[in-house]
């Protein structure tokens, strides 16, 4: 499975960031095209990313590409020299239908084959950082067989919705239940939205926590600092392994004796306990606490 | 942390910064921060291209700032920048890739373009001059004269550089070219001093007469970058004159003396240029130079001068008579709308507008630009205000405003190289545009010429698209002809056969708008031969 | 074709600049490492610009410890920029 727990938030046009950016141990790296480049400085960023996707070893980090939306005079250049460099996954950002993740589709595919890249070989993840998008989050979600996930911006929904950020962070609730939701749905990951105020750890944490429970796959961060917190959160911890080791033993055993009731300690387990107990041990294994 | 440009709003800040660090409060025209959250941590900016007001919150020393703000300042300027710093802060700009050009114990100077300093430096190299005397000339004077003769006498070549800034109370260009004018034949190169020394840079306040303290250490820190030029350049010796009135140009020469080899050659009787500026005393100053200081009345700088010249070129060629067919003095040609008056009126009105495309041709770079044309559209409805209506001069303002904004560039040069290059991308077309396509050559040729045989010449030379439109092709082909058959008759006969084909002309209800033209064109290029 | 400038003073970058006119093209390279990659760095530049199209002109760089990859990188965007052009991709991976 594909740890999704951090993904590192690095601007395009910084050589320093993006050269360094995966040994800090996140599970991607998101380059930024948008947001974080002046205007005038998009041919800069988008030529330095493209270069750096060539040749810089990123490890075993997933490599996310944010580009400009497709109204701007820069979104289909970033998708050209994107699927070029070879990034593994674009981000389109502001997404609020599904006929926006066709349209980048559209356009990652004719230069998959112009220049005989395998078709369906760049992957797609949608951030929804509107009403709208929030909305038709699932119908996002299922929009496209290249999405691997998708992503809430809170910056942009709060504006949107004329509201603003809060600690306990009522105003995402929907937002978050939503996305998650569509997410299952679709069969795709989901990503929390970042948490910005990088001296706050404890926020941070409590923050994290709320949205493991929630049931997402993990959050987009601004900071080194703050990957360790986080992928600790989401890491099962020693006593869940050995649970979740003794669940699957109990499965093993009962399959091995043709019988189809598992059951550990004169306790029936049921199917979910069982495949929680499974993604448990999966989680285990990709964060590198458990070794077979 | 993050970089952007400082608004007004940030100004408090940034004064305070620059207090803490132990700068003067005043803020540059153009600033760049660095904030952490909301506080402003470090901050710079510039006026023109001279870097300054550089401030660093001392807990955040160290941590690279500079670079972040030098970066966006770099970016912005486009061109070579000029940093005035503490010596304290040199290091910072050399490691990011300045040049230092000199330094005193209270302040250096350095460039961001090192190149474009050994450029300057090969320049002088290649005059091959061992003495060097540098000048204002405000105006040029027989005591510049005098110095210099005296320097060629010593030393043989001698380069002699005009200080560039235009911050003096005549224009760069003149200052440059009556040097030129009054050492020709000598063994003088005349240079402009370039970006380094006695500029707005490296001494400001030179040009405000300030012998305070802070003028002092300019004059020593313009001192320090002489000697290096000097000594890059392969100069020897600076000859100076004694200052017997101003404090600071004093100091300067002691500075100078401290740093460099200097020779003191006592200044000749009581000639200098600010006795000139008093009384205006033609006696100062060499004779060739009167036309030049003449000009020098008509505007307040380069562009303001060629504006009024372009202007007095329209009046002078209304006024030449005769003229066949055009409004002179004796009568209104084949015209019926307009008159002398007219005309002066017009030539008047159009003043201001070639003083603009003087003023744009600043930034010359060989192609035709937008802002040019708009400006002779504008320019047009200015005339039809002022002539109610009547188009008396819309082909002098394509003609003069091109000349105008290629002279600009070097105005005692020949532009015509400048103006083909620049109309090589009009579509062609008989008449004005094709005149502007070869760079005007017909104009320069006939500068020679008497101006009533300059006009014959244009009119046998001319595809004049004014007598096309009139009379046709059989027209013009008369016209022609009937010119090119006076132009080798003596200027009497000349004039009465002008007055002749003035008769046919009208007669024919024929005018020859577009070499009237081109006479426009022939004095305001005659003006500056002056 | 216009004077032009990329990249930033930050560490990590280079920062270069093109000024058009002269004859031939010349490399100007400031770098702390000038004297174990100056050779190195200067060949980057110089073949990146003759790539992108350049001739005639004068390269200055301040080099702030960028990888070859920022280099070539900043130095095909100062180009595309001088030129007022957009890059072309497609005829980048041929080159690559």
């Amino acid at each position: 499975m594909r740890l999704r727990r951090t993904m590192l938030f690095v601007p395009g046009n910084n050589p320093a960031m993006i050269q360094d950016a995966h040994i800090y141990g996140s599970d991607a790296l998101m380059f930024d095209l948008e947001d974080s480049v002046a205007m005038s400085e998009k041919d800069a960023a988008r030529m330095l990313v493209y270069h750096a996707l060539k040749t810089v070893p990123f490890g075993n980090c997933e490599v996310v590409v944010r580009i400009n939306p497709l109204d701007t005079p820069y979104g289909k250049k970033d998708i050209e020299a994107m699927v070029l460099g070879g990034v593994q996954v674009i981000r389109l950002p502001k997404t609020e239908t599904a006929q926006d993740i066709l349209d980048v589709e559209c356009e990652i595919e004719k230069v998959e084959r112009k220049a005989g890249i395998p078709v369906g070989k760049t992957a797609m993840m949608a951030a929804i950082e509107g009403a709208l998008g929030v909305v038709n989050a699932y119908e996002i979600a299922r929009s496209s067989r290249r999405l691997i996930a998708i992503a809430l911006g809170a910056e942009d929904y709060c504006a949107n919705m004329k509201t603003s950020r809060s600690e306990s962070g009522e105003e995402l609730f929907l937002a978050r239940a939503q996305i998650v939701v569509a997410a299952r749905a679709a069969g795709i990951d989901a990503i929390d939205t970042v948490y910005s105020d990088i001296n706050n750890e404890e926020q941070l944490i409590k923050e994290t926590k709320l949205i493991k429970q929630l049931g997402f796959d993990g959050k987009s961060i601004i900071n080194p600092r703050q990957i360790d917190p986080i992928n600790q959160i989401f890491t099962p911890t020693a006593k869940e392994i050995e649970k979740a080791m003794q669940i699957v033993e109990a499965l093993e055993q009962a399959q091995a004796k043709g019988s189809g009731i598992v059951s550990l300690n004169g306790k029936m387990i049921d199917k979910p306990v069982l495949l929680r107990a499974q993604r448990t041990l999966d989680m285990a294994r990709a964060s590198m606490v458990l070794f077979d | 942390m993050d970089a952007r440009r400082l608004l007004r709003s940030d100004i408090n800040q940034y004064k305070a910064l620059l207090i803490e660090a132990g700068l003067k409060d005043d803020c540059p025209s153009e600033a760049y921060g660095i904030f952490d959250e909301d506080r402003l941590v470090g901050a710079g900016g510039r006026d023109g291209n001279v870097l300054k007001g550089f401030a660093i919150s001392p807990s955040y020393r160290g941590e690279g700032l500079l670079a972040s703000i030098v970066g966006p300042l770099l970016d912005d300027l486009g061109q070579e920048a000029l940093v005035f710093t503490s010596p304290a802060s040199m290091q910072a700009f050399q490691s990011l890739g300045f040049l230092l050009l000199g330094s005193t114990d209270q302040a250096a100077l350095l460039t961001s373009r090192p190149h474009e300093y050994r450029r300057f430096i090969d320049t002088i190299k290649a005059q091959g001059a061992k003495a060097a005397v540098v000048a204002n000339a405000n105006p040029f004077t027989k005591g510049h004269l005098y110095l210099i003769t005296q320097a060629i006498k010593a030393e043989g070549r001698v380069l002699v550089l005009i200080v560039q800034a235009d911050r003096s109370a005549y224009p760069f260009f003149l200052r440059l070219e009556m040097a030129r004018r009054a050492l020709k034949g000598l063994d003088a190169i005349v240079m402009p001093s370039g970006p380094y020394i006695i500029s707005q840079a490296t001494f400001p306040t030179y040009f405000i007469k300030d012998d305070s303290l802070a003028s002092k250490a300019y004059a020593d820190l313009d001192a320090a970058v002489y000697s290096r030029i000097a000594h890059d350049a392969g100069i020897q010796m600076r000859y100076v004159g004694t200052e017997p009135f101003d404090k600071l140009t004093e100091y300067y020469n002691q500075a100078l003396c401290a740093r460099a080899a200097v020779t003191v050659i006592p200044r000749l009787g009581q000639i200098s240029a600010s006795s000139y500026r008093k009384t205006q005393d033609p006696e100062l100053v060499p004779s060739v130079n009167l036309g030049l200081l003449d000009l020098a009345r008509k505007g307040k700088d380069k562009a303001g001068i060629l504006g009024a010249l372009a202007r007095e070129a329209l009046e002078k060629e209304v006024m030449l008579t005769p003229k066949p067919g055009l409004v002179d003095q004796a009568n209104n040609g084949s015209h019926t709308d307009m008159d002398l008056e007219l005309f002066m009126k017009s030539a008047k009105a159009l003043q201001g507008y070639f003083e603009q495309c003087a003023r744009m041709g600043e930034d010359y770079d060989g192609t035709f630009p937008a802002k040019l044309r708009e400006a002779g559209i504008q320019a047009e409805e200015v005339m039809l205000k002022a002539t109610g209506g009547v188009n008396t001069h819309k082909g002098a303002i394509f003609s003069m405003g091109i000349l105008c904004y290629c002279l600009a560039q070097e105005p005692f040069g020949n532009p015509s190289q400048r103006i083909k290059l620049m109309c090589s991308s009009l579509q062609p077309r008989r008449g004005a545009v094709d005149m502007a396509r070869t760079g005007y050559s017909l104009v320069f040729q006939a500068l020679s010429l008497s101006p009533l045989r300059a006009l014959a010449f244009f009119m046998a030379g001319l595809d004049d698209a004014n007598i096309l439109r009139r009379g046709g092709e059989d027209s013009l082909a008369w016209t022609q002809k009937q010119a090119s058959s006076m132009l080798h008759l003596p200027e009497q006969d000349l004039k009465q056969a002008m007055e002749n084909l003035d008769q046919g002309m009208m007669k024919a209800g024929l005018s020859p708008g577009g070499s009237a033209d081109m006479m426009g064109l022939y004095y305001l290029l005659k003006s500056l031969e002056a | 074709m216009k004077a032009s400038c990329a990249g930033t003073l930050e560490s990590g970058d280079i920062r270069i600049e093109i000024i058009p006119g002269g004859q031939g093209m010349k490399v100007e390279l400031h770098s702390s490492v000038a004297n174990q990659f100056g050779h190195h760095i200067k060949s980057i530049l110089e073949a990146t610009a003759r790539q992108s199209g350049l001739d005639d002109c004068v390269i200055t760089a301040v080099d702030k410890g960028a990888l070859d990859c920022t280099i070539e990188a900043r130095m095909r965007t100062a180009a595309l920029r001088a030129f007022e052009a957009d890059p072309d991709f497609y005829s980048l991976e041929m080159i690559k």
